[in-house]
């Protein structure tokens, strides 16, 4: 018997280019899921592309076989297919894309046209691949919306795809390529576009309906905690070769490869808050004047409606925040997009007012007066700028590709006016080797480096005026995971050596858990819970905290995630229990349930 | 329901917009020092002919030129009492044009229609010859096809208008018997409109709307081929092909439609182009639109006729953006149920 699909020796090049993929081996059964792992640029995404034959024209598959075998859908076709999709032509392709074989893309966003309703995407594969008619189709896509999880299929039917947040998206996303009754299932790192909690859902979803039919699925990921959660099978691929395989538990347990091990123990661990060594740091130090502060800070943005006799939308991104940053410490402010968490970065940066009333003070020395970022003059604002500075989530956009890096770290130093230009240009080799580069590099363009290294880039350049305070706007999210690891390493020993203090957007809570000491959680705009890093971690109490513990997929085996748990507190905040519950007119206060520790509960 | 008000709303924007237009068209005409009649007036007088003089002068009071610009425009407006009460564009009358010594109503009446004529048929041309050569183009980008729609558009470019409408005159009648100049057959001129006529027209309408289509379509087509290629690479195009869409069914079910918008949106700025280009070439060709009627005008200072003339075309533009506004609001439910967005999520 063969499995259901069989990849042997599979080689990919660009051109005439060394080969991305090299020979390459893997196979997957019925009902059997095999992760595909590895970081950018591993080949992982070539490989499951080869298998619907959709790679980018420049592609060339230059040797190898992909035999694939459907089971036998009717009498007609006694014979099961057995077909190597290297060599199939674009008629048999045809029949096998998204009928035989389906696929679920990263981004579901951008993966469906935006004019045409998510019912007229989804039945499409109905009317290409079976006889069924138009009230048919219609009829089993509305059941597969129930079968994903929509409460009300009828509607998601008819809506078009901006009218929905992403985890609904990639719901329709897995219906469309299961709605064929495939045998086998590609997602291309499904939930890597996904907040926390959706992840957890999303991953839950496709190991149901994975069950249901007992397709095969192949899995493309670059997160262990993922695999670890969904994968019967591994295979770990680097720079286009396999570098280990073996079934989920053995390679996640007794790793052989060394590349492997690297990606185990740099993948970002939910601390374990079972041996309790919490030393409750939250009441002490409160003598010192904290070097920001947030007081009642709120900010409402208006939409300006498509057509002038509708009333704007009104969105109230940040609510009521109150909180202050230590000096020389991370605060942590955590939440899903949405959750007003990089506007709340932005007005703590002085880059947007908050609304009338809010307050954000700062003070560059612990003996110094507050000022009030909302309303300085330009002097102060100009003091400000130097003491404080942004670093941003894509490295790749935030630096110019038409400057030389000593010049983008440079810039700063002249609009300030310090130092002749051989003494910035000094700074700026010290700067280099600071975050860990050499200040060869300097005369270099950013194209030149890897993603890691351009955020190392961006972290020189906003440490140029030796502020006192950085403001890092989710710096870590757009790397690899081993990559994640060094940066966090160097913003810690950074914030060490030159005493600073970090404001920390995230929406991972595992990536902040190791650099925080204080965590505000957020959601639509509230903070809904606040303590210091290992009391939140150790006893959360509200449930979107718990929600956010429990969705973070570890990789270990033997710890998979609690959906239950996830789903108490991912969903609407008018569903929360009782006490915690949103309601129309009354939000429950922030209150302090124990020294240092907030939540927005009623008690 | 929802289009309606739109098209309803945004028709009286464009009102509001031709009423600013309107008195900077008749500012600006007025820019230059003296106007037809005191140019008239100043020749008289040197020749002596007093009696002209008079005439003029009293041309002068009747159309008020002897008052402010303000005022000048206020009643040329109609908002203001002239000499013979409330009498101006928007009561229906148009003016007085000294150069041809007729109401404007009678020197445009006819030409008007022959203008809207001539432009819609021009802006078909642009559409139907576009639309398939800029997918073409784009579908087979990087290959003969490509080069080659490519290589005839930049000639419809960079060929001057008028030297088109010459070469194409010549082998036009040479090989085909195609009629030179004009819109109609002399015999035709003033008659009503019989199916004799139109055909004549008709034939008369090929050559005029090669020249004025062709640079248009050129330009739109290297928009939509470029607009294509962004669509083609896009992450729902793949998603099309892994769901077994056939090539072409997929490029015209998902890119083309995209790349469809940007396309109706050019409507509003294709117009103003076709209509100033045609100006000239009407001159050129000899065609019976308001082209000619301007030129004379604006180089006597004839000022209602030029004034008449250019609102009429800033009202065409006009109008052709919102009926791009109208359509794109058809053709995109992202701008038809933008607010729906906001009660649908989570």
């Amino acid at each position: 018997m063969n499995p259901t699909l069989t990849v042997s020796d599979l080689t990919i090049a660009f051109g005439n280019r060394p080969p991305v993929v090299d020979l390459v081996s893997f196979s997957v059964d019925r009902g059997e899921t095999l992760a595909l792992v590895g970081e950018s640029g591993s080949g992982k995404t070539l490989c499951c592309r080869s298998v619907l034959q959709i790679l980018p024209p420049t592609a060339k598959i230059l040797s190898g076989d992909i035999t694939f075998k459907g089971t036998e859908r009717s009498r007609s076709d006694e014979n099961a297919l057995i077909l190597n999709l290297a060599e199939a032509t674009e008629k048999e392709l045809l029949k096998v894309r998204g009928n035989r074989i389906a696929m679920v893309f990263q981004e579901p966003m951008r993966s469906m046209s935006p004019l045409h309703t998510i019912g007229n995407q989804v039945s499409e594969v109905l009317h290409l691949h079976s006889e069924c008619d138009a009230v048919e189709a219609k009829s089993i896509v509305l059941d597969e919306f129930d079968e994903v999880g929509f409460s009300d299929p009828e509607r998601i039917y008819n809506a078009y795809p901006f009218e929905l947040s992403g985890g609904m998206l990639q719901r329709a996303g897995i219906a469309m390529a299961t709605v064929a009754k495939p045998d086998l299932l590609i997602a291309d790192e499904p939930t890597t576009a996904l907040d926390m909690t959706t992840q957890a859902l999303v991953l839950g979803l496709l190991k149901k309906m994975q069950k249901k039919s007992a397709m095969a699925l192949i899995l493309v990921t670059h997160d262990l905690g993922v695999v670890a959660n969904l994968a019967d099978k591994v295979v770990v691929m680097n720079r286009g070769r396999v570098v280990e395989s073996g079934t989920a538990t053995r390679v996640l347990r007794d790793p052989v490869h060394g590349y492997t091990r690297m990606l185990i123990d740099s993948a970002a661990h939910m601390p374990d808050t079972d041996d309790s060594s919490l030393d409750k740091t939250g009441a002490d130090s409160e003598s010192d004047a904290p070097i920001m502060e947030l007081i009642d800070v709120s900010k409402t943005f208006k939409s300006r409606a498509s057509v002038p006799w509708r009333k704007p939308e009104i969105i109230k991104a940040v609510n009521h925040v109150d909180i202050s940053l230590k000096r020389g410490s991370t605060l942590a402010v955590v939440g899903e997009s949405g959750s007003g968490k990089s506007t709340l970065g932005r007005i703590a940066m002085g880059s947007i007012a908050p609304d009338s009333g809010g307050r954000v003070l700062f003070r560059a020395t612990e003996t110094s007066k507050g000022v009030d970022v909302t309303d300085m003059d330009g002097e102060q604002l100009s003091a400000f700028r130097r003491n404080a500075q942004m670093v941003f989530q894509d490295p790749r956009s935030s630096l110019s590709p038409r400057m030389q890096i000593v010049d983008a770290i440079c810039e700063p130093l002249e609009i300030h006016q310090l130092g002749t230009k051989s003494e910035r240009i000094d700074k700026a080799g010290q700067l280099l080797e600071r975050v860990g580069l050499d200040n060869s590099m300097m005369r270099r363009y950013p194209h030149a480096f890897s993603g890691g290294q351009r955020q190392r880039l961006s972290i020189a350049r906003a440490l140029a005026l030796e502020p006192k305070l950085l403001i890092l706007d989710e710096p870590t999210s757009a790397l690899d995971v081993s990559v994640q690891s060094q940066i966090l390493d160097l913003l810690e020993q950074l914030r060490d050596d030159l005493q600073l203090s970090y404001m920390f957007i995230s929406h991972d809570l595992a990536v902040v858990a190791r650099i925080a000491d204080e965590i505000a959680v957020m959601r639509r705009g509230f903070i809904v819970e606040r303590a210091p890093t290992d009391l939140l971690l150790a006893e959360p109490k509200h449930p979107y905290t718990r929600a956010l513990i429990a969705a973070h997929p570890e990789p270990d085996i033997n710890k998979k995630i609690d959906l239950n748990a996830v789903a108490q507190g991912a969903g609407e905040p008018d569903s929360w229990e009782d006490a915690f519950k949103f309601q129309r007119n009354e939000i429950p206060p922030l209150q302090q349930y124990a020294p240092g520790h907030w939540l927005r509960a009623r008690m | 329901m929802e289009i309606l008000r739109f098209a309803f709303f945004r028709l009286l924007s464009m009102l509001a917009t031709l009423l600013l237009v309107s008195a900077l068209i008749f500012f600006i005409i007025n820019l230059p020092p003296g106007d037809y009649l005191s140019n008239q007036i100043a020749e008289l007088r040197a020749t002596g002919q007093a009696a002209g003089v008079a005439n003029a002068e009293f041309l002068r009071q009747e159309y008020s030129l002897d008052k402010s610009l303000p005022h000048q425009y206020l009643v040329w407006m109609g908002l203001l009492p002239g000499s013979h009460g409330f009498s101006g564009i928007l009561q229906g009358d148009f003016g007085w044009s000294f150069e041809f010594d007729q109401p404007v109503a009678d020197v445009v009446g006819q030409a008007m229609w022959m203008t809207i004529l001539v432009n819609l048929v021009a802006l078909l041309f642009v559409y139907i010859v576009a639309l398939p050569l800029g997918v073409l183009a784009a579908a087979k980008s990087r290959t003969w096809v490509d080069y080659s729609t490519s290589l005839v558009g930049y000639l419809g470019l960079a060929t001057p208008n008028f030297l088109l409408a010459l070469i194409l005159f010549y082998y036009g009648h040479r090989l085909f018997d195609l009629p030179i100049g004009g819109l109609m057959a002399p015999e035709f001129e003033g008659e009503p409109m019989s199916f004799a006529k139109l055909k004549s027209v008709l034939l008369h309408l090929i050559i005029p709307t090669f020249v004025i289509g062709t640079a248009g379509a050129a330009a739109m087509m290297q928009r939509l081929r470029a607009n294509m290629l962004d669509e083609l690479h896009k992450p729902y195009v793949t998603t099309a092909e892994a769901k077994g869409l056939p090539a072409r069914a997929r490029l015209i079910k998902y890119p083309l439609r995209v790349a469809l918008n940007p396309f109706v949106a050019d409507i509003g700025n294709l117009i103003p182009s076709l209509v100033s280009g045609s100006v000239l070439v009407s001159v050129v060709l000899g065609l019976q639109t308001i082209g000619p009627a301007l030129l004379a005008a604006l180089k006597s200072q004839d000022q209602f006729l030029a004034g008449f003339v250019l609102l009429f075309v800033a009202a065409l533009t006009l109008l052709g953006t919102v009926i791009s506004d109208v359509l794109l609001m058809l053709l995109d439910p992202r701008i038809r149920y933008g607010a729906r967005a906001g009660t649908n999520r989570s």
